[in-house]
């Protein structure tokens, strides 16, 4: 076996890691950037990331509605949602306090912050296993991540969504509807405000 | 695997653009600001106020708008991919998918939030 050929059997797993410090640096920049705007644009960031992960495991059009909607859709829906509200900066008093906070928790800490903490903690062992449980019952097959590269996820998605969840579907357009006429009501309501 | 190393390849391209553009641009350009050169452009008025300002909550409604047609849009793109298979029975229930948002989009027609004033 060449170098090369070393090289693309071991793509997806240098794909993986990449993509896994891209996503959780992005994820930590969202809950610490100072502009509120640069926190959207790391979660667009993020929401690329989770897009490659989903190549990698072969779900390609989960990938593209990922890039589609969230990247898409969702980024300029929490764009927008800035561009209207008030809040532009967390201000620098505030970023400190949460630092010097974080640090005295840490050092042994008091009262609530600190109950808080056991319970981040707790959730987050509690959920880390439950992954694994989960992952130990379905037996993973070794190498899954980039083995699934198939035909195409498309087809067999759409067959099953058109026959056998036709309810589900349909009732989705609803789920929508209901969605934009709640929108069109609150902008409705402003807009009499403006008018009187 | 192969057409994502093309989508990889192009990611990048759009990504060192962006940068090579920017320093080739650094390079070359002749740098002798003054004070009317470093103020924002703002069609040739005279720059008032901060740019961070408070938009119009109107302007959210098209933000809303578009994602429920995009998610349409990724409901009809499996739909289209298996259309053939489908046949009559496929086009009736996305035209009820569909008709159930047009509802959605008539009302908002009728409520004129997609008038600009």
């Amino acid at each position: 076996m060449s170098f090369l050929d070393g090289l693309a059997a071991l793509a997806p797993t240098i794909g993986f890691f990449v993509l896994a410090v891209i996503i959780l640096v992005s994820a930590w920049m969202v809950s610490h950037a100072r502009r509120i705007t640069h926190a959207a644009f790391f979660m667009v960031l993020v929401f690329t990331g989770v897009a490659g992960v989903f190549v990698l495991l072969g779900a390609d059009f989960l990938a593209g509605g990922q890039v589609l909607v969230y990247v898409g859709a969702i980024a300029v829906m929490f764009l927008f949602a800035i561009m209207v509200s008030d809040l532009k900066e967390i201000s620098d008093a505030e970023t400190r306090a949460r630092g010097a906070g974080t640090g005295s928790a840490a050092a042994g800490g008091t009262g609530t912050r600190k109950v808080w903490f056991v319970l981040a903690g707790l959730v987050t062992v509690g959920f880390a296993g439950l992954v694994l449980a989960a992952l130990a019952r379905s037996g993973l097959p070794a190498g899954a991540v980039g083995a699934a590269a198939g035909p195409g996820t498309t087809a067999p998605i759409a067959r099953e969504l058109f026959t056998t969840f036709l309810v589900p579907f349909e009732l989705a357009s609803v789920v929508l509807l209901v969605a934009m006429v709640g929108a069109i009501v609150l902008v409705a309501r402003e807009r009499e405000e403006e008018v009187e | 695997m192969g057409s994502y190393l093309d989508v990889l390849v192009f990611l990048l391209t759009g990504v060192v653009f962006v940068f090579v553009g920017l320093w080739a641009a650094y390079l070359f350009r002749p740098h002798r600001p003054n004070p009317h050169k470093l103020s924002t452009y703002e069609c040739g008025e005279r720059p008032f106020g901060g740019s961070w300002v408070k938009f119009r909550v109107r302007y959210y409604i098209f933000a809303l708008v578009f994602v429920i047609f995009d998610v349409e849009a990724v409901f009809l793109y499996p739909w289209a991919v298996i259309y053939r298979e489908l046949g009559l029975f496929g086009l009736v229930e996305m035209f009820v998918f569909l008709g159930v948002l047009v509802i959605g989009l008539i009302y908002a027609w009728k409520k004129k939030v997609l008038q600009w004033v």
